[in-house]
């Protein structure tokens, strides 16, 4: 009994060492960042002797990152509010209708998956020329609902079909209209799914690199993937500069993590199960 | 009977109209920014053309034929194609082990979840930015303070190295993904199935192949459906750990296709290339659902 509780302990131990290890390279960015570029080179995994933040004030003027950060924002709210409420309505009526046409559309949502980004991705900034929406950060918002959607929809269509249609069938005889049904009685039942959405949304809209990359252009209509890339590039040497870059840059989306992991690990779980 | 017809009539009108009222707007945006473009890139395809210019000539399947005899875009696939193996069967395997440890009792299980999630969550791009400078000065550095100098290699300056190390921070990333759809598929797991098929005389490595992986196919469809499209889609990856360098001997296809079209301003051969990619995909993708969801068994 002793040597299996012992030796479940040590592979415990063993397991917490690969999982430190595993998250080193994450936590000697943050550390270095704070550190000279000398200290840097030398000494990589020391602690940083005097903590200066004179690189991240270097990275925040040149690449204007709080506009970067609030036009990431911009993106990310809207395109979850957007993905939300379209994917919510669509997955339920689809859910619910049943039938031939829904079964064509929900298969025509799964090519999605089957069909590369790239495959798209040129023709997509003609068509938003053609447009007029390229260059825009509600042009990149309108461009972004779509992309995400298909899984949404996914996740969403299961958990309509826990919910009872009884609820729906005593709303409408109480009176309510369609979207009043929807909108009071099924969708805040949808909340657990909506939570796991809202979160997974948040990390691909704050990381998303090449839709903007094709879209986005002018230097007001950067986000944070966008003036990352730039500035990495032209400073791979300055690692000082490059760290507190790439620290600004992940910093946020590390915190948000860390508060959500849950949600986010939930979701996760749940697009797999459902998809 | 004339009044009835009538109600029927104008409430199947109604039931048409919410229908189109709650789906259609999703559908066509989905139609207008995904699948419009689609077809568009087939088009383009058959062209000569730069992108920008009026003037375009169609071409046939000159393009196709032209970057299947290119040795550079041949290199393309093959590079995409063994990351994509060296990916697939790297993450999962260690997806797999990760998961079935944490599944034993035993404390801090949440703690190792978050730890193993953690390297998901930090973009791609920022991903293969970190791992520059950990291969490119830490690494080095530690190497000679330690004197451990096989760890001193030019990790991402040498061909074979650098496919390597595209590889292991691919894994890295979705490892903790990975393994957290593994953890969920053997939680759902009947308990009393595994012991008795311990009773049964079954343990170890038997269990595990007999018993254990069998019932976890659905995780495993949906691990190995999800590893291997992102293996084919390197992008953000490729463009920050070596930007398909040295020379073009890492660069992957979908970074080539974009190489092709906003740098060699190229719009005929990108979009062939574009295509190719797609046919790739899809072939992948299908051959192994199909293989995997013959195996998925009912506990």
């Amino acid at each position: 009994m002793t040597t299996t509780r012992r030796a479940s302990l040590v592979g415990r131990i063993l397991l917490f060492l690969l999982a430190i290890l595993f998250v080193m390279p994450v936590a000697i960015v943050f550390m270095d960042s704070v550190k000279p570029l000398g200290a840097i080179l030398r000494n990589p995994l020391g602690l940083p002797l005097k903590p200066s933040l004179r690189a991240y004030a270097y990275v925040i003027d040149s690449t204007g990152y709080f506009t970067a950060v609030a036009n990431t924002l911009c993106i990310a709210v809207c395109s979850i509010v957007l993905v939300i409420l379209f994917s919510s309505a669509c997955a339920y009526k689809l859910s619910r209708s049943g039938g031939k046409l829904s079964w064509v559309i929900l298969m025509l949502f799964t090519s999605s998956m089957l069909i590369p980004f790239q495959t798209i991705m040129l023709p997509l900034t003609k068509l938003t020329r053609a447009l007029g929406i390229v260059d825009s950060i509600p042009g990149l918002i309108l461009t972004m609902v779509p992309l995400y959607a298909p899984f949404c929809v996914f996740m969403y269509h299961g958990f309509v079909k826990t919910i009872p249609i009884e609820l729906e069938e005593a709303a409408t005889i109480d009176g309510s209209g369609p979207f009043g049904t929807f909108f009071r009685i099924v969708f805040p039942l949808l909340s657990p799914a909506t939570g796991s959405i809202v979160v997974l949304n948040a990390l691909w809209a704050w990381n998303d690199f090449s839709l903007p990359l094709v879209l986005l252009q002018s230097a007001a209509n950067k986000t944070i993937t966008l003036i990352t890339f730039g500035f990495f590039s032209s400073y791979s040497m300055r690692w000082d500069y490059a760290l507190a870059c790439v620290s600004l840059a992940s910093l946020p989306i590390v915190v948000f993590y860390l508060f959500m992991q849950r949600y986010i690990i939930k979701g996760v779980v749940d697009g797999a199960v459902k998809g | 009977m004339h009044n009835h017809t009538r109600q029927s009539r104008s409430r199947v009108a109604a039931r048409r109209a919410q229908y189109a009222a709650f789906v259609f707007p999703l559908l066509g945006l989905y139609v207008l920014f995904f699948i419009v473009p689609f077809f568009m890139g087939l088009s383009y395809a058959g062209l000569r053309w730069d992108g920008i210019s009026p003037e375009r000539s169609f071409v046939g399947f000159a393009n196709f034929v032209s970057i299947l005899n290119d040795p550079d875009y041949l290199s393309t696939v093959w590079f995409t194609l063994r990351f994509a193996a060296f990916n697939v069967i790297l993450t999962n395997v260690v997806a797999l082990a990760l998961a079935l440890a944490l599944d034993r009792p035993g404390r801090g299980t949440n703690a190792l979840r978050v730890l193993f999630f953690l390297p998901n969550v930090i973009s791609a791009l920022v991903a293969g930015f970190i791992w520059t400078f950990i291969l490119r000065s830490a690494l080095p550095t530690l190497a000679e303070a330690t004197g451990l100098l096989f760890l001193k290699q030019n990790w991402l300056g040498d061909p074979t190295l650098a496919l390597g190390s595209t590889v292991m921070v691919a894994s890295w990333q979705s490892i903790g993904y990975t393994m957290v759809i593994y953890l969920a598929g053997l939680q759902s797991i009947d308990r009393s199935v595994l012991e008795s098929a311990a009773i049964d005389g079954a343990t170890g490595w038997k269990k595990l192949t007999s018993v254990t992986v069998p019932l976890m196919m659905p995780s495993i469809t949906v691990n190995l459906f999800m590893t291997v499209s992102q293996s084919f889609r390197l992008f953000d990856l490729n463009t920050s750990l070596t930007s398909g360098g040295p020379g073009k001997s890492t660069l992957s296809m979908a970074l080539d296709i974009y190489r092709e079209g906003f740098g060699n301003n190229n719009m005929g051969l990108a979009s062939a290339k574009a295509i190719v990619l797609f046919i790739l995909v899809f072939a992948v993708t299908i051959i192994q659902l199909r293989f995997t969801k013959r195996r998925e068994v009912q506990a």
